[in-house]
């Protein structure tokens, strides 16, 4: 009788597995038969596969795409100590900071709200109108700007779930040892909330590496940007294909690194957290 | 550096610690949780801290470590008054240890590191002589093997048990333990009130606010019973748990007595 248990269940598994594997191939040949009969499938071949153009604009692309590692290096940094400080301003209790805790909840909702695209255009061509800065600003500089102080809102209020969410005794519990306020949060509070919000910070990190592409509005020469210049001398649109595919190979790491930590921070929790 | 405690009193004031007409109430018109509580503490002395919940038992505990303020009356450490708004308020509270019910530990560091943060962060000492010292008291409790282990790999005991350490390691004028027992699974009481006990046999001034009726019978030098913000008895256990002519006191212990 067991034997024929084990058999049975032996079938059901490569019944699945036989199941999954058409279930996939119908799907792709749906996907591809309906595109290949699509009367103008020849056509968009030509303009956005074309096997030429994207050889050729390859250089130029990646060339532009360097650009977009340094924005993002950039503004890394510099969203990591804007949105440090604003969640640390909103979460502080202070009577003093009272101003700038307004201040900050006013720029974390305000920023929120604008499209990445129009705090581009702001700070592209508002700066520079205020002529404060002689001469001519870098693009690419008021692109990194842009970025940093858009993401820095969206940042700040992970972080400042990530501080509410460490433990009230844990606090008690520094201070108790007579650790002064910014040892307790350097030491205690900080690296705490920073585990527990590690997956969040990973995901706009990944948005951040494609919304760099965007300085391109602002005529920085980057990936999005090469690309359309080869478009608009060769009337064919392979170029842009060729950047998407860029920065899908740059997020690629990225992506998988977050599935891990997540994953790991999941298993750690299911298998019993502290008392 | 025979045992876990330094017992080297050194103020000219003999109590270590000294509560005087404290009252306290939360917000500008709240009710007074504290209506007026003063008791001492001389060295070597166990107190327990007793009373139903809601008799301002953790009240008193947190402005003893400054993290309530009084709004009226005096606590001492030795010489120093702590209610002082004036005061160092870091400096006192490296003076006391403290352990609280639980999450006392940092999820994210080792055990040694647990430890020796308040040694090499707060008092400054070298990194090598913290750690000696916190291996020869994890020794002493028998978890030197768990020095590289976190806290989420111990049992709620070994927790406590190390909270203790940590309190202890940079030799406190006094140690508060703020009902340490209570989130604990009661297989897992006994070692932590043994090593208060050992503790205590060591010279240790403490201050421990608890449910443990008869580990506070058998271990306190002295009992405070308070109930509804004021202190209600002030004796010596036998005094206070058992002889007691007050109708309230009376019932209040009864009732430990029926569960028992």
């Amino acid at each position: 009788m067991e034997l024929g248990r084990r058999a049975t269940r032996r079938n059901e598994h490569i019944r699945s597995i036989i199941t999954s594997i058409v279930s996939s191939v119908v799907l792709a040949l749906v996907i591809v038969v309906g595109l290949k009969m699509s009367p103008g499938w020849p056509r968009v071949h030509e303009s956005f596969f074309s096997g030429k153009y994207f050889m050729s604009s390859l250089p130029h692309v990646l060339e532009g795409l360097w650009l977009n590692v340094q924005v993002l290096l950039y503004a890394v940094v510099g969203v990591a100590i804007l949105s440090i400080v604003i969640a640390l301003l909103r979460t502080s209790k202070s009577a003093i900071l009272f101003p700038l805790r307004m201040l900050a909840i006013l720029y974390t909702t305000v920023m929120r709200g604008i499209p990445m695209i129009v705090i581009l255009y702001l700070i592209g061509f508002g700066i520079p109108g205020l002529e404060i800065f002689p001469g001519r600003i870098d693009p690419a500089i008021l692109g990194t700007v842009a970025i940093i102080l858009g993401y820095a809102a969206y940042v700040a209020e992970v972080l400042r779930a990530g501080l509410e969410g460490v433990h009230p005794s844990q606090r008690a519990s520094a201070r108790s040892l007579g650790l002064s306020v910014g040892k307790t949060l350097r030491l205690v509070i900080i690296p705490q909330a920073l585990r527990k919000i590690a997956p969040a910070l990973m995901n706009d990190f990944i948005s951040m590496q494609k919304d760099v592409g965007l300085i391109s509005v602002l005529g920085a020469v980057d990936a999005v940007r090469a690309a359309q210049i080869d478009v608009a001398q060769s009337y064919n649109f392979t170029p842009y294909v060729v950047a998407s595919v860029l920065f899908i190979l740059l997020s690629i790491p990225f992506i998988i690194l977050n599935d891990w930590y997540s994953d790991k921070l999941r298993k750690r929790e299911l298998s019993g957290g502290a008392v | 550096m025979s045992g876990i405690v330094s017992n080297t009193g050194k103020s000219e004031r003999t109590a270590v610690l000294t509560v005087d007409n404290v009252k306290k109430s939360y917000g500008k018109n709240g009710p007074a949780v504290l209506k007026g509580v003063s008791f001492e503490i001389q060295p070597h002395e166990v107190v327990a801290l007793l009373g139903p919940s809601g008799s301002g038992k953790s009240t008193l505990m947190k402005c003893v470590n400054l993290l309530e303020r009084v709004n009226d009356g005096q606590i001492w450490l030795g010489d120093t008054d702590i209610t002082d708004p004036h005061a160092n308020q870091d400096q006192i509270r490296s003076r006391i240890g403290v352990v609280f019910q639980q999450f006392n530990l940092f999820p994210h560091m080792t055990v040694l590191r647990n430890v020796t943060l308040a040694a090499t962060e707060v008092h400054h000492w070298p990194a090598a002589k913290a750690k000696k010292r916190a291996m020869e008291l994890l020794e002493r409790i028998g978890m030197e093997q768990k020095a590289g282990a976190y806290p989420d790999q111990l049992s709620g005991g070994q927790q406590q048990r190390v909270a203790i350490v940590r309190a202890l390691l940079t030799e406190p004028e006094l140690l508060l333990l703020d009902e340490i027992t209570s989130a604990l699974d009661p297989m897992l009481v006994g070692e932590v009130l043994g090593m208060v006990s050992e503790i205590k046999e060591q010279g240790a001034t403490i201050l421990m606010a608890t449910h443990e009726m008869s580990f506070a019978h058998k271990a306190a030098d002295k009992v405070v019973l308070l109930q509804e913000g004021v202190v209600a008895e002030y004796g010596t256990p036998s005094q206070v748990m058992d002889h007691s002519m007050r109708k309230e006191t009376q019932e209040f212990f009864a009732y430990f007595r029926n569960l028992d």
